[in-house]
């Protein structure tokens, strides 16, 4: 991201009386602050909305071929809420001795 | 004796608060319960021989917290304890990246906590969730195995200018927290390496047996279940 006019303002503002001149810089984001007397000024340079979400799966995840039980329960299927989407469901106790082996690379 | 318990959630199944009532009864005998609200019920059968791990307590270490506290830098802070719900993978946060990853049935532990951030005057200050995501299984020995499979936050705040620079200190503080704990997840797990199990199941709350009724919250804690 282009910042060179951040820091001609910075020179402006220093010119100008500003005092307390911060910047903070992301990876998508540069934001300067400054104030002079009961001034205060902010200016937000930013090329992508950033959201205050994120979630990624470990990339790092070991190979796992013997895999032969998972806490699980069999059947249940859920909607976006995590609302179970059946009326009723029952399983058995599931032993290891009653799953085939999953393999997951 | 074994144990019947009989979970009832108040908002749905295996989430918020619930209410559950165990009672125990001879081998080959019976047992019964009545009673109970709720818009989703749970039954288990437990076993005699039946281990639990209650899992926000048993993470809850001043060695964890330390961990945790490491990490947040620069105006973050935790503000609560470790919590620990039980979730089914395509309500994982990351299961659209990769759905395959895992059986839709299948249920991993969140565990998480709660942390807040102090911002600069011209933004709100910003609270929010660390969640790391543990998968437990056996494997072909009967051993139990598990690894830290991801990681999420979600927070409010921090408008109108901060949620950047927030983004980019939780982008790189979140992962590095999955290393720690991977680690006490293997030193846990190498104390059962000389047990085989049979079974392996998540109980909403802390697993109580306790006779009678427990009010709990599955959103709060869960508890790993093995049977030899």
């Amino acid at each position: 991201m282009e910042t060179k006019i951040l820091e001609r303002v910075q020179h402006i503002l220093r010119e100008d009386g500003f005092i307390h001149i911060s910047k903070t810089s992301s990876t998508h984001a540069v934001t300067i602050s400054a104030d002079k007397g009961a001034q205060r000024l902010v200016l937000h340079i930013t090329d992508q909305t950033e959201l205050p979400a994120k979630a990624l799966q470990n990339a790092e995840i070991p190979t796992v071929a013997d895999i032969q039980l998972t806490a699980s329960m069999p059947g249940v299927s859920t909607d976006a809420t995590g609302r179970v989407l059946q009326r009723a469901g029952l399983g058995g106790a599931v032993t290891k001795s009653a799953v085939s082996t999953k393999s997951q690379g | 004796m074994p144990t019947l318990s009989q979970y009832w959630f108040e908002n749905g199944f295996f989430t918020g608060p619930f209410n559950v009532y165990n009672v125990s009864y001879p081998d080959g005998g019976w047992a019964w319960i009545s009673g109970g609200s709720s818009a989703a019920t749970l039954v288990r059968n437990r076993p005699d021989n039946e281990i639990t791990v209650d899992v926000a307590a048993r993470l809850s270490t001043p060695a964890i917290l330390a961990d945790i506290d490491g990490l947040l830098t620069g105006g973050a802070s935790r503000t609560s304890g470790i919590m620990a719900q039980g979730v089914f993978w395509p309500n994982v946060p990351y299961y659209s990246q990769n759905p395959g990853g895992h059986n839709n049935s299948d249920m991993l532990v969140r565990a998480y906590f709660n942390f807040h951030i102090n911002t600069p005057w011209y933004c709100s200050d910003a609270d929010g969730n660390i969640s790391y995501y543990i998968f437990l299984y056996l494997d072909g020995q009967s051993h139990l195995q598990g690894y830290v499979d991801g990681w999420s936050y979600n927070y409010g705040g921090g408008g109108p200018f901060c949620t950047g620079a927030i983004n980019s200190a939780l982008n790189s503080a979140v992962p590095s927290g999955m290393s720690p704990l991977q680690t006490f997840l293997d030193n846990d797990l190498a104390l059962l390496s000389r047990s085989t199990f049979s079974t392996l199941y998540y109980l909403p709350g802390s697993g109580t047996k306790s006779p009678g009724d427990t009010s709990e919250n599955a959103d709060l804690d869960v508890a790993i279940a093995v049977l030899p």
